[in-house]
């Protein structure tokens, strides 16, 4: 009877000792999977700012002047209408690579776009971007999937549009919109 | 007497839970410091891919920026088969091969070591197309071999190291060797460890590569690898920095043959520098049709651009019309479809031609019209 009563006593104090340890592990675990989901958000941040930072660069957008000249943060409105159609035509399948299943567009702050400043340039709006700005590319994602593409980034990054044919300077900025 | 036995049953009974519950508890631990093991490898591997990442997107940013980046002793598989491109990293298990979405990256099949090594170089014909990025391994060893019966082949193993950044010491710091395929003289190339191996001949004809029947005394230094680590690659005789034409090569089972995989081309030093550092002829040609693809679409911006540049009034007009015919049309028409650069008949034999015409000649007009349009201040074209 005693060697009873030690055994359940054992097996209780076993039994505590592993509920504790699950307890304590589940709470490390959660600890875990939230730092986890921070970095993911943080990796998704990256990839967005990341996508921002390749459309700011691209010679297909930027302002240049010769082989080696280019100048930084600047678009020019010329490229940025006729890469608009390529990439609404031929470069369609080319450029998805690139941008994949997200949203860019250039948003014009001064002077007000209602001012019509830059003539080679064509505001449209379709929901999306306004107004008052220039939707280079946008590709919906698949409605079907049920985890992928269901948040989204955004990132903004200052430019300055250039016309070539009237020499003029506008601000604006450019915003990706990635979607994950 | 009943008790004493009883007692022994218990104490055996005791022992006996003992190590149920001590080995349960050892496993549990076990368990969690393994879990623990694996999660730590990949958020390390993550943390590496993240930063390969943003290695890839700089490339497309920057240029001629050379970089090393810690490995943390992950390996980096990179695979084009189908010219599908893709790169896949060990130690991140559930991660699949992350496309290389529309980037120019020329690498060897495999990354391996402590650090690698990243540079990128902008592609200008002549405006800017896009960047190449390559990455290699301090621990890839690359050997040149220069034909010393070509006299410009030792000037072209020069620059071939001079033009690389200082970080890439596993081809700057080495020597460059004068060396006789007839008479396959002993080099005395010192050993040195490496995961793979590849040499780079310069000024050779094809059939000098592919007749050599015995290797030892030119891989004697490579012994300790294994046959698939061992890949070569001539820059045929007749090449230059701007274009020229190179054959890949692999070895043989018993190391005694070269083997010709495939002949290819490249444009622009950019170019050959992909060359060199894609060990596996896909790897090559694959990022390079991308580049190609991306140079017609740039080309056809530039053209449609100029065309609506050209209702300016003279003199601008003028730069801009004659930049449309030829020059635009015919940078887009020769590259349209891109070529596959192994296997098209057209082009094979008759790559000088080629680029001289459609790259350099049209290169040349179009930067003499640039300037003038600059001189003008017209709108440059590009």
């Amino acid at each position: 009877m005693k060697a009873q009563i030690r055994m359940g006593e054992s097996i209780a104090v076993m039994v505590v000792f592993f509920f504790l340890i699950v307890i304590a592990y589940s709470f490390y675990v959660k600890i875990q999977q939230s730092s986890l989901a921070v970095d993911i958000g943080k990796a998704q941040e990256l990839r967005a700012i990341q996508l921002a930072q390749l459309v700011y660069y691209m010679p297909e957008v930027q302002c240049s002047s010769g082989t080696q000249l280019v100048k930084e943060s600047c678009f020019d409105t010329l490229k940025l209408e006729k890469f608009k159609g390529i990439l609404a035509g031929d470069g369609r399948l080319f450029y998805f690579g690139l941008f994949g299943y997200n949203t860019i567009y250039i948003k014009q702050v001064y002077p007000n776009p209602g001012l019509q400043w830059l003539a080679t340039i064509d505001y449209d709006s379709d929901g999306t971007s306004g107004a008052d700005a220039f939707l280079l590319y946008k590709r919906e994602p698949p409605q079907d999937d049920p985890i992928r593409f269901k948040s989204t980034k955004v990132a903004q990054m200052p430019v300055a549009l250039y016309d070539p044919i009237q020499k003029k300077y506008a601000y604006a900025y450019l915003v990706v919109e990635y979607v994950y | 007497m009943k008790s004493s036995k009883k007692a022994v049953i218990e104490l055996q009974f005791n022992w006996l839970f003992i190590l149920i519950i001590g080995a349960m508890i050892l496993l549990f631990f076990v368990t969690v410091i393994y879990k623990q093991r694996n999660i730590a490898d990949q958020r390390l591997a993550a943390r590496v891919l993240n930063d390969l990442e943003s290695i890839l997107t700089g490339a497309q940013v920057s240029t001629s920026t050379a970089t090393r980046i810690e490995s943390a002793r992950n390996e980096i598989f990179f695979d084009c088969t189908d010219c599908s491109c893709s790169y896949k990293i060990s130690n991140l298990f559930g991660s699949g091969s992350i496309s290389y979405d529309g980037k120019t990256v020329f690498a060897p099949t495999e990354l391996k070591g402590e650090q690698y090594l990243a540079w990128s170089l902008d592609w200008n014909l002549p405006y800017k197309v896009t960047n190449f990025l390559y990455l290699t391994s301090p621990e890839y060893r690359y050997t040149i071999l220069y034909n010393q019966d070509v006299s410009a082949a030792q000037q072209f193993a020069g620059d071939i190291q001079y033009n690389l950044p200082d970080a890439f010491t596993n081809i700057k710091d080495e020597n460059a060797y004068e060396y006789d395929l007839d008479t396959m003289a002993p080099l005395g190339i010192p050993s040195k460890n490496s995961y793979k191996a590849r040499l780079i001949f310069v000024g050779y004809e094809e059939p000098n590569i592919a007749s050599i029947t015995n290797m030892n005394p030119l891989i004697d230094h490579l012994d300790y690898l294994d046959y698939r680590d061992i890949t070569a690659i001539n820059i045929m005789e007749g090449s230059k920095l701007d274009y020229g034409t190179v054959q890949f090569y692999t070895l043989t089972k018993n190391k005694e043959r070269f083997l010709l995989q495939k002949k290819s081309y490249y444009i622009g030093i950019a170019g050959l520098y992909a060359a060199i550092f894609s060990d596996d002829p896909d790897n090559y040609v694959c990022p390079m049709n991308s580049a190609l693809q991306r140079l017609q679409h740039v080309s056809s911006l530039y053209q449609q651009r100029t065309t609506q540049l050209r209702t300016r009034p003279p003199p601008c007009q003028n730069w801009y019309s004659q930049a449309l015919n030829p020059y635009f049309t015919i940078l887009m028409t020769n590259l349209n479809p891109p070529p596959d650069l192994t296997t098209n008949a057209d082009y094979e034999g008759d790559f000088g031609n080629l680029y001289n015409n459609a790259f350099q000649q049209n290169a040349n007009g179009l930067a003499f019209l640039n300037s003038r349009a600059q001189l003008f201040s017209c709108p440059e074209m590009y």
